[in-house]
């Protein structure tokens, strides 16, 4: 059966080594979740493991759902494939990096992609995917949003003297050991 | 009553044989109405909201979701009013407590559940929420900030309203055990300090079927009713039907 998406890896395949981080490639056309085919799965010069999705022309929202999908596949087997090539290079501790590659990404496709992963979703335009000329690939992290979501810290905004939290509240809800035997 | 989380261990499980059937819906002359501490800017507990309010009207039907005028998540929220969803959403006339508190008592004039999105900020001030606040459950993480800010609203609750019914439902987590942990933890905390108890409402699953839902605008409930985030959904809301 012919794969769709073969013409299309060919003439991007090569481009992948030209980003600022050049990855390289584990793996092309890797039948994943829902026997969907992953078009690659990469490794960065850190160690980083990437999977790479490519769409011709826009990106759909979906592709952003797509590739969560994938990625949280290949990291339930990054450790066996590991043990089966342990020069791989790729450091399980860190979570991989999902790579969408399109001609363009609309609006939508990147608040999705900035609301499920900002940190580890990176979309990448290149050119030729939108029937334009070749220039070096670009990539950059979703667009940072309108009002920045709150951070690793109270979402409400608020600080921790606002939450009138005693220290032996404070104490008993972080430090006690819990009560009772797991059930 | 507690609720042991062993109860949705099931959740985790490959897809159940011989489920507990769904818990009955509430008698339609309780008109209660359920407050559910939420962030403005928290897409995942947003989701989860949401996706809970569909669940419930699956169940029951008549369920209705009070919200400040503004949704701030525009990509889960429905639009106001009776939508193919079944859940009316009405929406506050200002963004003020007494607006928000005003919209759920009107709605809770109708039969069927009720459920409103309070911020947590206004907890700790707002007297004219306190009507709202007979029943609260808050949507808990295992991160210590997290666990801090959730015990936090529920002070406020209970310091706002003190027959307050509190309950927690647990999310954000990859085990069981710890969901079970964090329950504990805030269990623990309200009994000794706020001298109340917290009704366990199990656990939710924000997995990729979060993010599709999030990103289709399709509750997880219609669009993978198998997977195992729909069942929790499901049971959660069953739980809360439960207990109205």
């Amino acid at each position: 059966m012919t794969d769709p998406h073969g013409a299309i890896r060919a003439r991007v395949r090569a481009r992948l080594g030209g980003f600022d981080r050049p990855l390289r490639i584990l793996a092309e056309a890797v039948c994943g979740e829902a026997d969907a085919t992953i078009d690659w799965v990469a490794v960065e010069p850190d160690g980083r493991a990437c999977v790479v999705l490519v769409a011709e022309g826009e990106s759909e929202p979906g592709l952003v759902a797509v590739g969560l999908a994938q990625r949280a596949w290949i990291e339930r087997r990054l450790a066996d494939w590991l043990q089966l090539a342990p020069t791989l290079g790729v450091r399980r501790e860190v979570r991989a990096r999902l790579l969408l590659l399109a001609g363009a990404h609309p609006p939508l496709t990147a608040a999705a992609a900035r609301a499920a992963d900002a940190d580890g979703i990176t979309l990448a335009v290149l050119p030729e995917l939108a029937g334009g000329e070749t220039r070096p690939p670009r990539a950059e992290p979703p667009r940072e949003p309108r009002e920045r979501l709150p951070g690793p810290g109270f979402r409400t905004g608020l600080g921790e003297n606002d939450l009138d939290i005693t220290p032996e509240e404070r104490a008993t809800l972080l430090d006690a050991p819990p009560r009772g035997a797991a059930s | 009553m507690p609720r042991d989380l062993a109860e949705v261990l099931h959740y985790f499980l490959p897809d159940a044989e011989g489920r507990a059937s769904v818990p009955p819906g509430p008698d339609p002359a309780s008109h209660p109405v359920l407050a559910v501490p939420l962030p403005r800017g928290d897409l995942v507990r947003s989701a989860l909201f949401w996706n809970l309010a569909v669940a419930a009207a699956r169940l029951a039907g008549g369920v209705r979701v009070v919200t400040l005028p503004a949704p701030e998540d525009p990509p889960v929220a429905p639009e106001p009013g009776r939508g193919p969803l079944g859940i009316e959403v009405l929406h506050a006339e200002a963004a003020e407590p007494s607006a928000l508190a005003a919209c759920a008592r009107a709605a809770a004039r109708s039969e069927g559940l009720v459920i409103a999105a309070v911020p947590p900020e206004w907890l700790r001030k707002a007297a004219d929420l306190a009507p709202l606040l007979s029943w609260v459950v808050t949507l808990a993480r295992p991160e210590p900030h997290e666990m801090l800010e959730s015990y936090a609203a529920l002070k406020r609750a209970a310091l706002q309203h003190p027959e307050a019914r509190l309950g927690a439902c647990v999310f954000g987590v990859r085990r069981v055990a710890q969901a079970q942990r964090t329950f504990e933890r805030l269990a623990l905390t309200v009994e000794r300090h706020l001298d109340r108890e917290l009704v366990s409402y199990g656990m939710l699953i924000d997995d990729v079927q979060l993010s599709r839902s999030v990103v289709s605008r399709r509750p997880i409930a219609l669009s993978y009713p198998a997977a195992p985030a729909a069942r929790a959904l499901t049971d959660v809301a069953g739980m809360l039907l439960e207990d109205a």
